[in-house]
């Protein structure tokens, strides 16, 4: 076996050498001013070469919120129950406004429901439900034709028909293999039985969206009661925005994204087309009921509100307008007697054609917290 | 509570402040209570069990010093070891033993009853258990032998069991090198306060910085290896991504704790030593988790006789060990199989030095190797012993047996039948410029034990700044756990 020699090492602590000991705080000085000329040169040349920093740099995906089997999926930032303002719609809702900006502009505490595709319908009888009398004061509505309905992966919605378990904090990590166990050969049974590639393929994509969801729903846990985790998150979250506020950052893991695949106006115009084009024109008019219908019920309880249309690019708002005319999706707002402010046209950088960069995120949150107080809708605190 | 939460760096200063301005028996008693609020920070249902575990050791330890006849003293001892080994094998180890109870009796034909043993345990395994009952046992164990004289108070004892530096992850500091410590507080000297800082900063750039951007492609490789679906010159990649991401996660944790220690006047044990400069297993053990492998020399190697019973016995004492130790990093059989493999191949070392006639090796060699002949067959030792380190990751990092052979497979079989794939293996360059600080520094350190080449004040200042540009620019957003957390 083997014997530890008495070895130097800067993982080991040991004793200070004679001539250190006396040693005063030279070194640390200097290492402080080295790395003080180090950041400023990192900011001055390094930092104008480095492409924006496209993605909110602490975005979390967050807590899931459970709607109805089949619907969703939906996640929760924030204390919905307790907020002044809800914000809930799509991915845009989740992209393009960014909830620190809002909170700052005076428009007291604020929380975001989102989920891909959403259907809102579903979604806002479920807002403020679980807690009884912590109703939002204010529902701020991201809207998108896929308020009217759009297409959802298969797969996910096969995950989504059975509602996700309750776990244990101290029982998470069982908790989650018990879960995993039982959704994968659903998962499985879901996807095509031939050819040998297709099926490997979605056994992949299976696993992919076990690890997935194992992350949602061990954050949904935090839900469950005060958690530390919360804390650590919160404030993290809050340096690493200070910090990527003030200094030009690197993220590795998206360096493929940032990189190599720069700001793509276009990118998801067919991929819009393709989503939108799943439902057809009664389809269409069901959702819009539906949605009026769960609008009125929140009105009727005291809630206010507004709603929003986020900036595109040209060719996916083309690609949307080929199903949804703007007129039709001002017209629900006009029916329910909500303010709709429009900005679908605004000149704003768009990452993929259909999300702010997290810079415009910021501009565009800043414009939309002045329509909501000249709406005369902060909080009187 | 994890060392890279901005939650700690407050707490730190709450402790810091306390240790430094509080009289000492009023700083220690603080420090305690922070250092279970820190436990308790992760979940505080855990909080009775480190309490409870503390003190039956303080009591068992009294009792064995106090013991007039052997048989008392073995009776105490074996409180201790029952305490301590019972609280792992109840936290730690119920559901593995469940489970492969439950497998055998299905291999044998008893479907029902292994159906009715295969209930999944109802608790997770509580933070560093695995930690802080080795700490107790060492205490026990030293008084038993004589080497230790029980702590003076309570308060000191609990304090060495739940000092947050070393708590959930270690380093294993023993009460014979903590306890002692207690007595007089150490004034914070110049040199104290910015070796405890650099190992700070070099911790907290190890694990946010190279382990956290590391772990994700190490993941995706290994995932992706057990399918199949990559080419094995990117298994090999990502077993060596494996290595620096394990390294610079615990690796780095460790320093974080032997520093912070040093803000205190404290000083914990060495816990890496370069580990990828080995030349062979045995010497791959000097270097990686110091203080688990000279626990486990001294409380379960010699012992078992060690090697004073013979060459065919030391190699039984050193497998049994190695797989012990592999046991006590997770309850799973592909980390008892890491444990054998690490035996065996410290047994095969020994076995090749016999059949040699080699006479016993200076395993660190210090002096520079004399001529390019000797250079080069020292620098092909170092990477064959990576290439044995690194082969080992597959047991470790793989979810089940049968994985482990599928990454074992296309690791040392596959590049015969479909070759290597080194053009998608190096697709992705940006992780090795990750994994390049790990590089130099274990060369820097290469030249500095071969050639003698001093370390000065500059170099350090020169790191330390790079790193903390690197830490400011480029970690990782979110908080990833300590991989050691779940041992």
């Amino acid at each position: 076996m083997p014997m530890v020699h008495r070895e130097q090492s800067p993982l080991a602590s040991r004793p200070a050498p004679r001539a250190a000991r006396r040693e005063g705080y030279g070194p640390l000085a200097a290492t402080a001013a080295l790395a003080a000329a180090l950041v400023i040169g990192w900011q001055l040349l390094v930092g104008p070469r480095l492409p924006e920093q496209v993605y909110h740099p602490a975005r979390f995906d967050g807590v899931l919120h459970w709607v109805a089997p089949g619907v969703g999926p939906f996640y929760a930032h924030g204390d919905v129950a307790g907020a002044d303002l809800v914000v809930v719609g799509d991915s845009r809702a989740f992209d393009d406004l960014e909830l620190e900006t809002l909170a700052g502009a005076g428009l007291g505490r604020v929380a975001r429901v989102w989920g891909p595709n959403a259907d809102l319908a579903a979604l806002l009888p479920t807002l403020g439900a679980r807690t009884g009398d912590g109703r939002p004061r204010v529902i701020l509505v991201v809207a998108s034709p896929s308020l009217l309905g759009a297409d959802y992966d298969p797969l996910m919605t096969v995950l989504l028909e059975r509602a996700p378990p309750e776990l244990e904090r101290l029982s998470l990590a069982n908790g989650l293999a018990r879960w995993r166990a039982a959704e994968r050969p659903r998962l499985l049974a879901a996807g095509p039985s031939a050819p040998e590639a297709a099926r490997a393929a979605h056994a992949q994509r299976v696993e992919v969206l076990l690890d997935v969801w194992a992350k949602r729903l061990a954050d949904t846990t935090r839900r469950a009661g005060w958690s530390t985790k919360e804390v650590d998150r919160v404030l993290n979250e809050w340096v690493d925005r200070q910090r990527a506020l003030a200094l030009a950052t690197v993220s590795t893991q998206r360096w493929a994204t940032q990189w190599a695949e720069p700001v793509a106006p276009d990118r998801l115009a067919p991929g819009t087309r393709k989503m939108l084009a799943t439902r057809d024109a009664d389809q269409r008019a069901a959702t819009r009921a539906r949605f009026v219908a769960a609008a009125r019920a929140q009105l009727a309880e005291g809630a206010r509100i507004v709603s929003v249309r986020a900036p595109v690019t040209p060719s996916v708002l083309a690609a949307e307008r080929e199903f949804v005319s703007d007129a039709d999706l001002r017209a629900v707002f006009t029916e329910l007697g909500v303010p709709f402010f429009e900005h679908q046209e605004l000149a704003l950088p768009v990452r993929d054609g259909s999300h702010l960069t997290w810079r415009a995120s910021r501009t565009y949150t800043r414009l939309v917290a002045d329509a909501l107080r000249g709406l005369g809708l902060a909080p009187n605190r | 509570m994890s060392f890279d939460t901005v939650t700690f760096a407050v707490f730190f200063a709450l402790a810091f402040a306390a240790w430094r301005g509080l009289p000492f028996g009023a700083a220690k008693g603080v420090v305690l209570a922070l250092s279970l609020g820190f436990y308790a920070w992760w979940s505080p249902w855990y909080l009775p069990l480190i309490l409870v575990s503390a003190a039956v050791d303080y009591a068992a330890g009294a009792r064995i010093h106090a013991a007039r006849s052997a048989a008392a003293r073995r009776r105490w001892l074996l409180v201790s070891l029952a305490s301590n080994l019972g609280l792992l094998a109840t936290f730690k180890y119920t559901g593995f033993i469940l489970e492969s109870l439950s497998a055998l009796l299905a291999r044998l034909g008893a479907p029902e009853l292994a159906a009715s043993t295969s209930a999944t345990v109802p608790w997770v395994v509580p933070v560093g258990i695995s930690f802080y009952t080795f700490q107790t046992l060492s205490y026990s164990l030293d008084i038993y032998r004589g080497q230790l004289a029980p702590a003076r108070t309570f308060r000191d004892f609990a304090l060495f069991v739940a000092f947050f530096p070393q708590l959930v992850a270690g380093p294993i500091v023993r009460a014979q090198e903590l306890l002692p410590q207690f007595e007089r507080r150490q004034a914070p000297t110049p040199w104290r306060v910015q070796h405890g800082l650099y190992l700070v900063l070099f911790g907290l750039f190890a694990k946010m910085v190279i382990a956290d951007n590391l772990g994700p492609e190490v993941e995706r490789i290994f995932k992706a290896g057990a399918a199949g679906t990559i080419a094995p010159a990117t298994m090999w990649l990502g077993l060596v991504y494996s290595g620096c991401q394990v390294f610079a996660d615990f690796g780095g944790y460790s320093a974080i704790a032997i520093g912070l220690a040093s803000l205190f006047g404290l000083r914990f044990p060495v816990n890496f030593v370069y580990p990828f400069l080995a030349r062979s297993p045995s010497e791959f053990w000097i270097r990686w988790h110091v203080t688990l492998s000279t626990w486990i020399r001294d409380y379960i190697y010699l012992p078992l006789g060690g090697n004073r019973r013979g060459e065919g016995r030391a190699y039984l004492n050193s497998v049994i060990t190695m797989t012990l130790a592999g046991l006590w990093h997770g309850a799973a059989w592909t980390y008892v199989l890491w444990g054998t493999y690490h035996g065996v191949g410290v047994v095969s070392e020994r076995f090749a030095r016999k059949l040699s006639g080699a006479r016993r090796d200076p395993r660190w060699p210090r002096e520079a190797p004399r001529g390019a002949r000797a250079f080069a067959w020292r620098i092909a030792g170092i990477l064959l012993c990576n290439v044995f380190i690194h082969t080992s990751w597959t047991f470790f990092r793989a979810p089940d047996l049968a994985a482990t052979g599928r990454l074992l497979r296309l690791l040392y079989i596959a590049p015969f039948e479909q070759g290597l794939g080194l053009v998608e293996a190096f697709r992705a360059p940006r992780f090795l410029l990750l994994a390049a600080p790990i590089f130099l520094m274990h060369g820097v350190r290469l030249v500095r034990e071969w050639y003698g080449w001093r370390e000065r004040a500059w170099h350090r200042a020169v790191a330390a700044a790079c790193m903390l540009l690197l830490l400011l620019t480029v970690r990782r957003g979110d908080v990833q756990d300590f991989v050691y957390f779940q041992f």
